[in-house]
């Protein structure tokens, strides 16, 4: 191998290198830059201001709040789509003509546009007009406003995630499921083992891993969900969606404060970054060690 | 006890995921679909009035081509970048590999959200605000493509490639002629995933696009929305299938490819 050129190597490298470099490290260092500075979008030179962005956003509240409805939004729509990720994986693990077609069914919502998906979702959850109003009319009810509840905006979009998503969690454990040995869970079966007994002995004790798995996948998601915000509640009514992702992006184009919304990409990036490293220290070395 | 539970479960999914689809074909191929869904009329025409409506507005063909040229130029240059960083990082003599390779790490870890201010401020410095070229350009830099197709190009086996080089084909041979026929399944998972990620994305378009020139669909439906207040939901229910429809196509005939894309995402 060290016979051969270095060139042709360096060749194919350069473009991705480059365009590594232009497009994604340098502007992540402007976003570091920009968050300890005091620069929007104004002729002028950024000036550095140490901790200042960061001291604004805690003393205004508005990075407690997001982050707590964050955080919320997080742990309703990734138990949900954990949950119902492995229901339908364990319903629909022999392979027969229906399960692969509703292993079909179920990869709609995330193959499908999301954006078309959402406006659907919110004609249905229309209080006036949606279908949903008739059917608490039906049972004599008040049409809920479910996108324009304080209370209720966030369980609302965590459910329209888990709708969208848990197709994928049902992918990801549908491949930890094969790994299972058939063989042990015959053996167990002849042991006089029920269904429910196999599935907590073998079952559920082999899924551990993916399922830690698939819930760093699921909340990684669940933080970059702008769409569900940004076409639905638009952090309404009253800040109650106003999820990390959403404020970020209101700061910067809505309000035009680049240096707080880099100081909110910033912790951001500390949190994705912070959850994707436990993933690798932790589940990659329980993985390669059993 | 088994098999009931599971039949529960299954009837359940299939109602609770498939109803919107169908809440959103009736809307938009009846004359009063939402009429019916809401109990105040006890039938509903086939139409395509509403679809017909949707394509005879030539804003929304425009936002069809738009997508679809951000869509494909993004993959296409996704894939002329990372395809032979991949296969440099995986087979060539390169120097610099552990840092280059280290530098594609890292960057892993990086959600573009975090990006989007800087690249603003450059797309508009650059006067590229308003172009497809600014929608296009920041998603060629994938950490995740070029990860993804070295892994692929380290299954080769090393016999092939020494074979290869007696016979005097040179590295970019052993790339196309070698490299891309194993890595063509991959290429494809990848690619429907790249495929539906960029015709459905909503952040960066929000930020590039400010006129109908360079509109992409997921736009164009939110205006749509905004502008045609009332409860008449046929046009945009149409317009919504519209947007699905293509994707749903490629779905059905990529199917296997998605199902591999997506044990892919988990390499993050």
């Amino acid at each position: 191998m060290s016979t051969r050129a270095a060139f042709p190597g360096l060749l194919m490298a350069l473009p991705a290198a480059l365009a590594l470099l232009a497009l994604l490290y340098l502007p992540f260092f402007g976003t570091v830059l920009l968050a300890f500075s005091d620069w929007s979008f104004t002729p002028a030179p950024p000036r550095f201001v140490g901790l200042a962005n960061f001291e604004r956003i805690l003393a205004e509240g508005r990075l407690q709040g997001t982050l707590g409805n964050t955080l919320l939004f997080a742990l309703m729509a990734v138990c949900g789509t954990l949950l119902t990720g492995l229901c339908a994986a364990l319903a629909l693990e022999r392979r027969t003509v229906l399960n692969g077609l509703l292993r079909s069914v179920a990869l709609l919502p995330l193959m499908s546009a999301s954006v078309a998906m959402l406006l659907v979702w919110e004609m249905m959850l229309n209080p006036i007009v949606g279908p949903g109003a008739t059917l608490f009319a039906l049972f004599g009810g008040t049409p809920l406003h479910w996108l324009g509840e304080p209370r209720l905006a966030l369980p609302t979009l965590a459910v329209i995630f888990v709708w969208q998503n848990f197709g994928l969690a049902m992918v990801l454990f549908l491949a930890g499921l094969a790994g299972t040995e058939a063989q042990i869970r015959e053996a167990v079966r002849i042991d006089g083992a029920g269904w429910a007994d196999e599935l907590r002995i073998v079952r559920l004790p082999a899924l551990a891993p993916i399922a830690l798995f698939v819930f760093v996948v699921a909340l990684i998601r669940a933080l970059q969900a702008f769409d569900l915000v940004a076409v639905l509640t638009r952090g309404g009514p009253d800040g109650a969606s106003r999820t990390l992702i959403y404020a970020i992006f209101e700061e910067a184009f809505r309000y035009f404060r680049a240096d707080v919304a880099a100081a909110l990409s910033l912790v951001f990036f500390c949190l994705v970054a912070a959850i994707v490293l436990t993933k690798v220290l932790v589940l990659d070395r329980a993985m390669r060690g059993s | 006890m088994a098999g009931t539970l599971a039949t529960i479960a299954k009837l359940l999914l299939l109602g609770l995921v498939a109803l919107p689809f169908m809440v959103m074909l009736t809307v938009a191929l009846t004359d009063s679909g939402l009429m019916l869904l809401l109990g105040g009329a006890s039938q509903a025409e086939l139409t395509l009035t509403h679809l017909g409506h949707v394509l005879r507005d030539g804003a929304y063909l425009t936002y069809f081509i738009n997508s679809s040229i951000v869509a494909g130029g993004t993959l296409l240059g996704q894939l002329l970048v990372s395809v032979p960083a991949g296969f440099a990082l995986a087979r060539l003599r390169l120097p610099g590999r552990g840092l280059f390779f280290a530098a594609v790490l890292a960057a892993l870890v990086v959600p573009h959200e975090v990006l989007a201010l800087p690249l603003f401020v450059g797309m508009s410095s650059l006067g590229l605000m308003d172009t497809l070229v600014a929608l296009i350009l920041p998603s060629i830099a994938s950490p995740f493509a070029i990860f993804l197709f070295r892994q692929v190009f380290l299954t080769l086996p090393q016999d092939l490639l020494d074979a290869a080089a007696i016979d005097g084909i040179g590295s970019f041979g052993m790339l196309t002629r070698i490299g891309l026929p194993v890595a063509a399944s991959a290429i494809a998972a990848f690619a429907v995933i790249s495929l539906s990620a960029h015709w459905n994305d909503l952040l960066w378009p929000l930020i590039v696009s400010q006129t109908e020139a360079s509109r992409t669909v997921p736009l164009g439906l939110i205006n749509y929305r905004n502008e045609e207040s009332g409860d008449d939901y046929g046009p945009l229910m149409a317009a919504c299938l519209l947007m699905v429809a293509p994707l749903l196509i490629m779905f059905l005939a990529l199917q296997r490819h998605f199902v591999r894309g997506l044990t892919f995402l988990g390499l993050k």
